[in-house]
């Protein structure tokens, strides 16, 4: 999931210069105010390879927890995202601890996959 | 009739033929066959020591080699060389050349096997099964999909009156906060349920679906029909762990 290092370095790099995450509440797919300038040559708008879309959140509700800023990635209308375990699982043991319950990188509303980028 | 050729016995029967060694008598009936016998059996015993005379009768089911000894018969199966030599009575021995005997044959052995039985069509029965299952397991490894949702079991409530207490009990708006990236669970009285999360501009990722209320593991809960389960603790709505609080209606405006 190199895209999802991707976004995370565009999004550290707005945080870094404009002194906050972007704002969040837009639906999936649709890119943060002030964003297009740091996602607009990304994937972030098409559907992700495993399903869905992605989707930034501040304050988000996530597994009984709550985080500052994340990167979800959404089921969408005749969109699904994966429920493969084996599948997701490999993906939080490239990015993450390999524990889909914790870390950085874990199932959170819906199971849905859910990438920190600050708690 | 009967193929008979005799060896050093001379026309009769009666006597031995030194310088004969075959003379082949040609096809003779049982009558004269009998004659026959009854006469070498007479045969002189010094004679009958020292040129070793006997006749080779061909029957339908049988080759016999006679002999005579001390005025009976003695009979050799031309096809059993090992075999000792079986004292007969004439009678026995046309029996013997007309009896269909059982060959010793292992390809007629195996003719008269009986056709496989049930053990033979159940163990090939059993072979295909095998084979069946080893080859659904391999397409159910393949193709099987291990899922993150896991099915819970939720056993329905079954009395109308409970339910519908329940349904108008749990009605009502729960969310996990009101700011943005919040989410909230709509559930109305008549088995309906909405979802979504408070947008910048408005509910996003929003839903609907249908419940049921039910326990799971002693806990009370509304199951959905593609949302998952709903626990209810206390005055509190869980969902994927997230807690939802009751919001308070709205006061009159």
């Amino acid at each position: 999931m190199n895209d999802l290092r991707v976004f995370s370095g565009a999004f550290q790099a707005y945080a870094q210069q404009n002194g906050d995450w972007p704002a969040g509440g837009g639906q999936p797919g649709a890119v943060p105010p002030g964003m297009q300038g740091y996602l607009g040559t990304t994937n972030w708008s098409r559907t992700t390879p495993i399903g869905g879309n992605y989707q930034f959140a501040t304050q988000s509700p996530q597994a009984g927890g709550r985080y500052a800023a994340v990167i979800i990635i959404s089921s969408t209308p005749g969109n699904p995202v994966t429920v493969d375990y084996n599948q997701l699982s490999d993906i939080d043991t490239k990015l993450d601890d390999g524990n889909l319950g914790s870390g950085n990188f874990f199932l959170g509303y819906r199971n849905y996959p859910v990438f920190v980028l600050e708690h | 009739m009967y193929r008979v050729t005799s060896s050093h016995l001379g026309p009769d029967a009666r006597r031995t033929r030194a310088g004969t060694e075959n003379l082949d008598r040609g096809e003779m009936s049982e009558a004269e066959l009998t004659v026959l016998l009854d006469a070498f059996v007479d045969i002189d015993p010094a004679d009958n020591e020292e040129h070793d005379p006997h006749i080779v009768v061909v029957g339908r089911s049988a080759k016999l080699i006679v002999r005579t000894s001390r005025g009976r018969l003695q009979v050799y199966d031309v096809r059993d060389h090992a075999a000792p030599a079986v004292e007969m009575t004439v009678p026995a021995i046309f029996q013997r050349l007309d009896k269909v005997v059982e060959t010793t044959s292992p390809f007629a052995v195996e003719e008269h096997q009986p056709p496989p039985t049930a053990p033979h069509r159940g163990i090939a029965f059993a072979m295909l099964i095998v084979g069946l299952a080893l080859n659904g397991y391999i397409l159910y490894s393949v193709f099987y999909v291990e899922s993150v949702n896991k099915k819970i079991e939720v056993k329905l409530l079954t009395d109308a009156t409970e339910i519908k207490a329940k349904e108008d009990a749990l009605g009502g708006v729960y969310a996990t906060g009101s700011k943005t990236g919040d989410r909230v669970i709509e559930v109305d009285a008549l088995g309906q349920v909405r979802f979504y999360e408070i947008g910048s501009s408005g509910p996003i990722n929003d839903s609907k679906d249908t419940y049921r209320v039910g326990r799971h593991d002693g806990a009370l809960c509304l199951t959905t029909e593609d949302s998952g389960v709903i626990d209810l603790v206390g005055e509190t709505l869980v969902y994927y762990r997230d807690v939802y609080q009751r919001r308070k209606p709205p006061g009159p405006s």
